[in-house]
């Protein structure tokens, strides 16, 4: 395995010795073995020379074992790159920016500290899973749901942190955060918000404190490594109510995309809905990420099989009805829609949204099912359901062949705008003999919109990959043109997703650089996180 | 391609370490199985004459539909964590690389994979079925 940069075998082995001291002899972790394990298999970068293989791996237990381990790393000038529990698949999962990189696994902090039924509140550390946080409310008898589970296993910590997708009332899962406790690279420890008064009895409740909300410098970033978070959770509503709407056909996904702007701003819809291809038989949530992307496409099967309307003679492809120019022609569009609180409200919303929809598209069709607290059979609810309320459920993951790379823009809520945007998007695709589906769209607001699109990643072959990285690159390149960014972005794309934030010359990420070089002045921290190198490192790209 | 009554024998032939070949070894006449957990996804279809080999010789044989993560959290992880043991599945590949990253957690690691072509009979696409074994890393 690859030494940290610059450092001499003699030297490794001396960090590596420090860092026993620091967690233990069985928690640090360097033998060929453990760090095969430490690979992202879904790394477009897999097995190219330029996959950045860590040398060694540290599983602290404490904040004092953090403050330990960057400490050692300091002394010796060695990268590291934490994360939470590495299954972050699709965008990067456990893979770092620089060969030799220590890894910080957070997996053993993985204690519940707080968990407040009367004021929906959980204090947590990044060790927790969504589903171990579900256990636990429900081994309390507590009428709590999360809030977007998405998937049950991924931290609730990081998938608030890296500001990831969620199907309930919260949304974005960054909203859900409140209160961190950091621990910088210098090795001070720092509690933002309210965490950050004596005692603090409103941790969880307010995440601004007084003065500069700093909070979010440390959501997709590398200025400290979070070992503490507030958590927002939702109370159980008097009714819930669960649907599915579709739209018949393939140009309907304009005013599908208008009406439901229309209602979300207007608060008669107001959780964070997912849209996709329409396919009988299976949920547009399969085209979201709500377990590992294998082939991120939305379609069963992955592209060219016989689900995939892109396919040969399928309705978008080659020889079917929608020719082999265009976009695939999809048999119609649909999402899932959450309805929560007093039933009189749920139904009087439910029934203005229909109508809305029945002006809007001709032919549109709804499926839906409604639930009353208590909801004592919830644990037996189908997974759509469970999505939608925020219980954290493992609905059966499709059988598709590889994996993808997600490239995620943000659109403005705009019916045309996306119909626009995925020209593009096919012309891109098909210039490296592909195609774009059309993947999810995801609602994080009532503002915007992030479409989703995969380079597909395909095990052992690197030429396949290779084009993949070509044109996720061209996809950022050409939705910049448009003026489009993407919200969150693999590991190995960070640096050009950066770049795409390009106005003033680059302003902002001069101003990140500024503040990673003020907290982090050695550049240990997960150098290259977000496209942010520490001043060492630009030096020598320079 | 093959179909799925066809997918354990061919998959145990293929393997070049013997593990895996182990099942249907049993099938043949053997009386123990070198593993002490057996997983697999019904989608796939389970090879009856494993099964019933795997219940005669005391290895629990364990049938998912895509969940293993509920299977991981439920009772594997507490399996993996109470006494070292080797467990072999047949699942999607999407399944067994999430498997993966859970056995990183608790200190095991993939000691064989083959990936297998297979018709699942679903009328979908065809797909790769991943034949594992994971075990605790030893040094």
């Amino acid at each position: 395995m690859p030494l940290p940069p610059g450092l001499s075998q003699q030297d490794f082995d001396s960090a590596v010795a420090e860092l026993r001291e620091v967690v233990g002899e069985e928690w640090v972790f360097s033998s060929d073995a453990h760090i095969e394990t430490y690979r992202d298999p879904y790394s477009p970068l897999q097995g190219s020379d330029d996959e950045p293989i860590p040398s060694a791996a540290v599983a602290p237990h404490t904040v004092e074992h953090v403050q330990g381990v960057l400490r050692v790393a300091n002394d010796y000038g060695i990268p590291t790159w934490a994360f939470s529990t590495g299954k972050n698949f699709g965008y990067g999962g456990t893979e770092t920016r620089v060969a030799g990189s220590v890894i910080i696994d957070l997996k053993r902090m993985n204690r519940i500290l707080e968990l407040n039924e009367t004021n929906a509140t959980a204090i947590v550390e990044p060790g927790v899973s969504q589903y171990e946080l579900w256990q636990e409310i429900q081994r309390r008898g507590l009428r709590l749901w999360i809030d977007g589970p998405s998937p049950a296993y991924s931290s609730i910590v990081a998938i608030g942190l890296e500001r990831g997708v969620g199907y309930g009332l919260n949304g974005e899962r960054y909203r859900a955060l409140s209160g961190l406790e950091v621990v910088l690279p210098t090795g001070e420890v720092i509690r933002t918000g309210m965490a950050a008064l004596e005692g603090s009895g409103a941790w969880a409740q307010y995440p601004y404190g007084l003065g500069p909300h700093v909070q979010g410098m440390f959501s997709q970033s590398n200025y400290g490594i979070v070992t503490k978070v507030g958590v927002r959770l939702i109370p159980h509503p008097p009714a819930f109510r669960s649907s599915l709407v579709i739209a018949p056909n393939n140009e309907d996904i304009v005013p599908m995309i208008d009406t439901l702007r229309k209602l979300r701003l207007g608060g008669a819809i107001t959780n964070a809905v997912s849209l996709g291809p329409h396919m009988p038989g299976m949920d547009p949530w399969a085209s979201a990420p709500i377990d590992p992307p294998m082939g991120g496409f939305g379609i069963p099967g992955g592209p060219g099989g016989p689900g995939d309307p892109g396919r040969p003679g399928g309705p978008g492809g080659p020889g079917g009805p929608g020719g082999a120019g265009g976009p695939p022609r999809l048999p119609g569009w649909s999402f899932r829609l959450g309805l929560y609180g007093y039933d009189r409200v749920v139904e009087a919303n439910w029934e203005e949204i229909q109508d809305e929809f029945n002006a809007a598209i001709p032919g549109a069709s709804y499926e839906t099912e409604k639930f009353l607290a208590p909801y004592d059979g919830q644990d037996n609810w189908e997974s759509r359901h469970k999505m939608l309320a925020g219980i954290p459920s493992f609905q059966e993951t499709p059988l598709w062949n590889h994996g993808g790379a997600f490239i995620s823009m943000v659109l403005p809520f705009d019916g045309q705008a996306y119909w626009e945007f995925r020209e593009v998007y096919n012309r891109v695709y098909q210039q490296y003999g592909r195609r774009y589906i059309g993947g999810a769209l995801h609602n994080h607001s009532p503002w915007s919109l992030i479409a989703l699109g995969a380079a597909p990643v395909v095990r052992d072959n690197p030429e396949v990959n290779a084009r993949s990285i070509e044109m996720a690159r061209m996809l950022i390149e050409e939705s910049g043109r448009l003026g489009y960014g993407e919200y969150r972005a693999p590991t190995p794309f960070a640096d050009e997703a950066a770049a795409a934030y390009a106005w003033n010359d680059h302003a902002l990420m001069r101003f990140f650089e500024t503040l990673k070089d003020t907290l982090d002045p050695n550049g240990i921290l997960a150098p290259g996180k977000s496209g942010i190198w520490p001043r060492g490192y630009r030096e020598d790209q320079a | 391609m093959i179909d799925r009554r066809q997918f354990l024998v061919k998959s145990a032939a293929s393997m070049s370490v013997p593990i895996l070949a182990h099942p249907l070894a049993a099938v043949a006449g053997r009386d123990r199985l070198p593993f002490d957990i057996v997983i697999i996804d019904e989608r796939i279809g389970s090879d009856e004459a494993l099964s019933r080999v795997a219940r005669a010789s005391g290895v629990q044989c364990v049938s998912i539909r895509g969940d293993l993560a509920r299977l991981w959290f439920d009772s594997l992880r507490g399996a993996c964590l109470e006494r070292s043991i080797a467990i072999a599945g047949f699942t999607s590949d999407l399944d067994f690389e999430v498997m993966r990253a859970f056995a990183r957690d608790v200190g095991y690691r993939q000691v064989q994979r083959r990936d297998i072509p297979i018709d699942v009979e679903t009328g979908r696409a065809p797909t790769r079925i991943a034949a594992w074994v994971i075990a605790p890393i030893r040094g």
